[in-house]
């Protein structure tokens, strides 16, 4: 097989003349519904960062076996690529042999080994037409992401390719985000909606993962502080647990006005922080929610991208749990302290969102959102007594702070010191 | 069958017309192919390549990037071509190639050398420990290492000081009461040194540093709450006083944070943040044509940097050859960035292919159609001899790997990122995990660790049977007398014993890439290959002190059937599971400056005076899957641990075999 003609992005080169091979050729186009991962970076946060950027072709016979030995080729696809119509490659083999080809469209960190994992692989089986003694055949395999972990079976009758240079041009998540409809409220945020690789932490890559669509919703653009639950007037003598300079880990809130009072509020139970959210017309985000906006909208490691955290970065790691920037203090801080967490949105921006305190949740039954294919706006569903967290504390280690941790119901209860939250609203 | 333009594998047109497909011919502007070959294993170590062009004027006008995952995409090629009506131009192109998952966010360039490692300074003598006692302002924080050695001969709460010391020196002013601490671990990420606490440690207030008679005050509680070691509250007249850290345990290192203040004055005002190491900032460089830059960037220490001047000439293109050498890989280039952030190509620096950066060469071009064979998977491979082979000693054969992995480290062990590649020299491994027997019959040939080191260096013994409740001599392997437990590990040993032990069998510890270089020979996620780990595939799991996920309990026999299928490759048993394995290394992540200053090939990242090393491998108490290849965890230097134990590394010193 040849696949000189690796037209990812562009066949300028290599179909030059003294390339050209003498016999007649394949050229196959790549057309998917499926967002691919842009190029650029997030400065751009209306436009969809995308869920895959790598694309394995492999040319079987009909026995699904490898039709030669070269006959494997990955490629680094974009979703600019995609839009330039510049997926196609070239296969050259013998003529009059039956030939099938299985492209298979998925994120490249998943990659454990050599072999992509199904689950969030879009894997498609076609039939080839035959390839003449001369000239060039070209035809177009479109992968769906409705087949989103659907593996194929490589010896099965691959699917009709369309003849021609047959781009859809249409996405299944469209390239600009939708936005919300309303202007965000004072305090709010807009978080635009768009698809994300939601995850499981203790999973080896790929395992477990999940593309999740979501709509788009307002969010708090800071944890809900001292001084917003005590304007709210519905904490009690006990609820939340009051501030005392003798704990380890002191609670944050005091009934009357003190210098804690822009410190996000922590030691509440879930009922008073639902409570709260519900007298300002907001919900507590759920796990899709608040793991969408901690993954930079995209599913990135943490809300500022790959590099693991430093003592700068976001506020953890101050004791209790982890004491890395322990010199750092022993309690959160004031919104915004940590350099890179924070989300910047064309409404706003939103802050801690990875660290500073631990964020409770609307939903609990967390393993219940865990299905292969696509989803969206998941609410995995609640359960009478008990609650569920997110997100990295002050004194929590570096990978608490992982978009995808989410903390077992039981490890933490509220009233907790590293626990506070903030609240969302649908954005109708 | 296969085409006979095998492996060149793409164009890079840099125009931004890109032509849509075979039918079109290529415009006749000033081009030249450029070949890329590499002597890395390919796709093993290298597997990504990337692709960045700065033009004649020093902008960065494109960046591509292309997967190259099979060994036949080598060497690739990609056409440059600037669309500068037809004249002849000049470019400057940065070839990086790096494997999977190794990749950081861009911030800008971020050039940082290699640089000389300099090791933490400890104190040998009680006169140097006083010597050299820093100035402790109130209010600040100073951390310091203790070295192993006892310097400062003192009791406190009736416990003697036998491990190392810290001082600082306190100037107080006025009449009054002080408080003073020693803290846990306190640190900031980033920093080079891995900061770990030295166990116990006492502090003392003493008005002479060189006297340790003149004490005024002692303590060694620990309260947890607060991460304060120790803590003294004393009422002192205006002078100079030292304050000085011993510990009960011989031989112990490790570090310590000291700070004082008046008490009164004690959390009132707070203490100051201390600053943070300063963030390296890099210049954000404009790619042309798009609003944005990458959002990612090949991550340094996995990469091999390279940069070329290339003469393009119309109408005559020809071909560039590039080999991206191993011995470059974790050299960054050093591009010389000017005003308006273009990139100066004449005073720019590169690795060519000794780790050195030199001033980024002039490509010679040659004519097109010029063949040579791929040099790839040649770095550092060398064979084993059939005379290598022992039945209990395997040789591996030297070659290259990327250490770590892209999965976040879990709370307990060590961060596997980011990557970085490695070399080792061809090597024998001990097949098992080394014995009780052994130990005993080294103790017979001679072995004295008590002797040589001191009591604490002996492997626990546990005359009973394995009780994982019973702490760390109830769960240890090792007897007084034969207890049927001769083939299991030894367990319960310390770091410098077993590699004392090693060193008495003629070897040493294997560092972390030969012990990684083993356990994922062949490019495997685990020993056995990438399949996911089961109970019946390793000892793992067996604890009800964790998360029980397979029945049985404690480790095994190394010989037993419960490992036959915890085997690599090459034959060497048990490294996924049974015992997680003491190695050569500091625990410092692949990016700190030790590593940074290591050599590619046989480098190490050793601190003698780290108080915390390296064990690899998972073991019979946590999950399977805590079993694989890259997996890190750190390991007190002194402490012992009825999950650890090591085997041995030795050179091999056969005549090589045939390349």
């Amino acid at each position: 097989m040849r696949l000189g003609c690796l037209a990812v992005l562009s066949l300028l080169a290599s179909c030059a003349q003294d390339l050209l091979p003498p016999a007649g050729q394949l050229v196959v186009w790549i057309d998917t519904d499926a967002p691919l991962v842009s190029e650029s970076s997030t400065g751009d946060s209306l436009r969809s960062v995308g869920l895959f950027d790598r694309l394995r072709v492999e040319v079987l016979d009909e026995g699904g076996l490898a039709a030669c030995a070269a006959c494997e080729r990955d490629f680094v696809v974009s979703q600019e690529m995609l839009d330039g119509g510049e997926i196609s490659f070239g296969v050259q083999l013998p003529p009059s042999r039956s030939l099938r080809l299985r492209a298979r469209l998925f994120p490249s960190d998943t990659l454990l080994g050599q072999s992509p994992p199904s689950g969030p692989t879009i894997d498609g089986l076609f039939s080839l037409p035959a390839i003449g003694l001369v000239g060039i055949t070209t035809v177009t395999a479109t992968l769906a992401f409705d087949a989103l972990g659907t593996p194929v079976d490589p010896t099965a009758e691959g699917a009709p390719v369309t003849n021609g240079r047959a781009l859809a041009r249409v996405r299944a998540v469209p390239i600009a985000r939708p936005v919300c409809s309303a202007v965000p409220a004072a305090g709010e945020v807009c978080v635009p909606g768009g698809a994300y690789w939601a995850r499981q932490i203790y999973d080896l890559p790929g395992s477990g993962r999940r593309a999740v669509i979501m709509s788009p919703f307002f969010i708090d653009a800071r944890e809900v502080t001292v001084a917003d639950l005590r304007a709210a007037k519905l904490a009690t003598a006990s609820d939340p647990l009051p501030h005392l300079e003798t704990d380890a880990l002191p609670c944050t809130y005091a009934a009357a006005a003190s210098a804690r009072d822009d410190l996000p509020v922590t030691c509440a139970s879930a009922s008073l922080a639902a409570a709260y959210c519900a007298k300002q017309g907001k919900t507590l985000p759920t796990l899709a929610q608040l793991e969408y906006v901690r993954s930079g909208l995209g599913g990135a490691r943490y809300v500022w991208g790959s590099d693991r955290p430093t003592c700068r970065d976001a506020v953890w790691g101050r004791g209790g749990d982890d004491f890395t920037c322990a010199m750092l203090g022993k309690q959160p801080a004031v919104a915004g302290a940590g350099s890179r967490d924070r989300l910047i949105l064309p409404t706003g921006t939103v802050t801690d969102v990875a660290g500073n305190v631990a964020e409770m949740l609307a939903d609990t039954l967390l393993q219940t959102c865990v299905v292969p294919g696509v989803t969206r706006d998941p609410f995995c569903g609640t359960a009478k007594g008990r609650g569920a967290i997110a997100g990295g504390s002050f004194a929590s280690s570096a990978t608490e702070l992982l978009s995808y941790a989410r903390i077992p119901v039981g490890l933490y209860t509220t009233p907790d010191p590293r626990v506070g939250f903030r609240c969302v609203r649908g954005e109708r | 069958m296969v085409s006979e333009i095998r492996g060149r594998v793409a164009a890079l047109a840099l125009s931004g017309a890109f032509a849509a497909g075979c039918q079109e011919a290529p415009p006749a502007y000033a081009s030249a192919l450029v070949i890329v070959d590499t002597d890395l294993p390919a796709p093993g170590v290298v597997s990504r390549l990337q692709v960045d062009v700065y033009d004649e004027r020093g902008q960065w006008a494109q960046s591509r990037r292309f997967a190259l995952t099979t060994s036949e995409a080598w060497p690739a090629s990609f056409s440059v071509a600037l669309p500068e009506d037809g004249r002849d131009t000049t470019v400057l192109v940065r070839l990086r190639g790096y494997p999977e998952d190794a990749e950081r966010d861009y911030r800008g360039e971020r050039f940082v050398p290699k640089g000389a490692y300099v090791p933490v300074p400890v104190a040998a003598s009680l006169a140097e420990l006083c010597a050299s006692a820093p100035e402790l302002p109130p209010f600040d924080v100073e951390v310091l290492r203790a070295g192993p050695k006892a310097l400062f001969p003192t009791t406190c709460d009736r416990l003697d000081n036998e491990g190392g010391s810290v001082a600082a020196r306190i100037t107080v002013t006025t009449r009054g009461r002080y408080r003073f601490e020693a803290l846990a671990s306190l640190t900031t990420a980033g920093q080079e040194h891995s900061l770990a606490l030295s166990p116990y440690p006492s502090l003392h207030l003493v008005s002479d540093c060189l006297r340790p008679g003149t004490f005024l005050g002692c303590d060694t509680q620990i309260d947890a709450a607060t991460n304060t070691v120790a803590k003294i509250v004393v009422d002192l007249e205006p002078g100079r006083y030292a304050l000085v850290t011993g510990s009960a345990i011989p031989g112990s290192i490790g570090d310590v944070a000291l700070r004082w203040a008046p008490a009164a004055e004690w959390g009132s005002p707070s203490f100051p943040a201390p600053a943070i190491a300063d963030e390296v900032v890099g210049t954000v460089l404009p790619l042309q044509g798009v609003s944005d830059q990458p959002r990612t960037e090949p991550s340094p220490d996995a990469t091999v940097d390279r940069l070329v001047v290339i003469h393009l000439r119309a109408g005559a293109p020809g071909e560039a050859r590039v080999t991206l050498r191993g011995a470059c890989a974790g050299t960054m280039a050093k591009l010389a960035i000017g005003a308006n952030g273009t990139v100066d190509a004449a005073n720019s620096e590169t690795c060519v292919d000794d780790g050195a950066l030199v001033k980024a060469p002039l490509q010679t071009l040659e004519a097109s159609g010029s063949t040579s064979p791929t040099v790839q998977g040649t770095h550092a491979a060398r064979p084993c001899a059939d005379t290598d082979a022992e039945d209990e000693r395997v040789c591996v054969p030297g070659g290259t790997l990327v250490l770590g992995s892209a999965t976040p480290a879990l709370d307990g062990f060590l961060d596997e990122s980011p990557r970085r590649i490695a070399a080792v020299s061809r090597f024998l491994l001990d097949r098992h995990e080394y014995t009780v027997a052994r130990y005993r019959a080294a103790v017979v040939r001679g072995l004295d660790l008590k002797r040589t080191i001191s009591p604490l260096a002996l492997p626990l013994v546990n005359d009973g049977p394995i009780d994982e409740k019973g702490g760390n001599a109830g769960g240890s392997t090792f007897s007084t007398s034969p207890l049927g437990r001769e083939s299991f590990p030894l367990t319960t040993i310390p770091w410098y014993s077993a590699r004392a032990i090693c060193q008495f069998e003629g070897g040493d510890l294997p560092t972390e890439a030969q012990w990684e270089r083993a356990a994922s020979y062949g490019g495997r996620v685990y020993p056995w290959g990438d399949s996911a780990p089961t109970c019946a595939s390793t000892v793992a799991g067996r604890s009800d002190l964790y998360r029980r996920t397979c029945p049985g309990s404690g480790p095994v026999a190394v010989g037993s059937p419960q490992l036959a299928q915890d085997v690599n490759a090459l034959g060497i048993v048990g490294l996924s599971g049974n015992v997680s394995e003491h190695v050569l290394g500091s625990s410092t992540t692949y990016d700190s400056l030790c590593f940074r200053s290591a050599a590619v090939l046989d480098g190490v990242c050793l601190e003698p005076s780290q108080p915390t090393h390296v064990a690899r491998g998972g073991e019979w108490r946590p999950d399977p899957t805590a079993g694989r290849a890259s997996v890190r965890r750190s390991t007190q230097m002194s402490s012992t641990s009825i999950g650890t134990g090591f085997r041995c590394a030795y050179p091999a010193t056969a005549t090589e075999g045939a390349p």
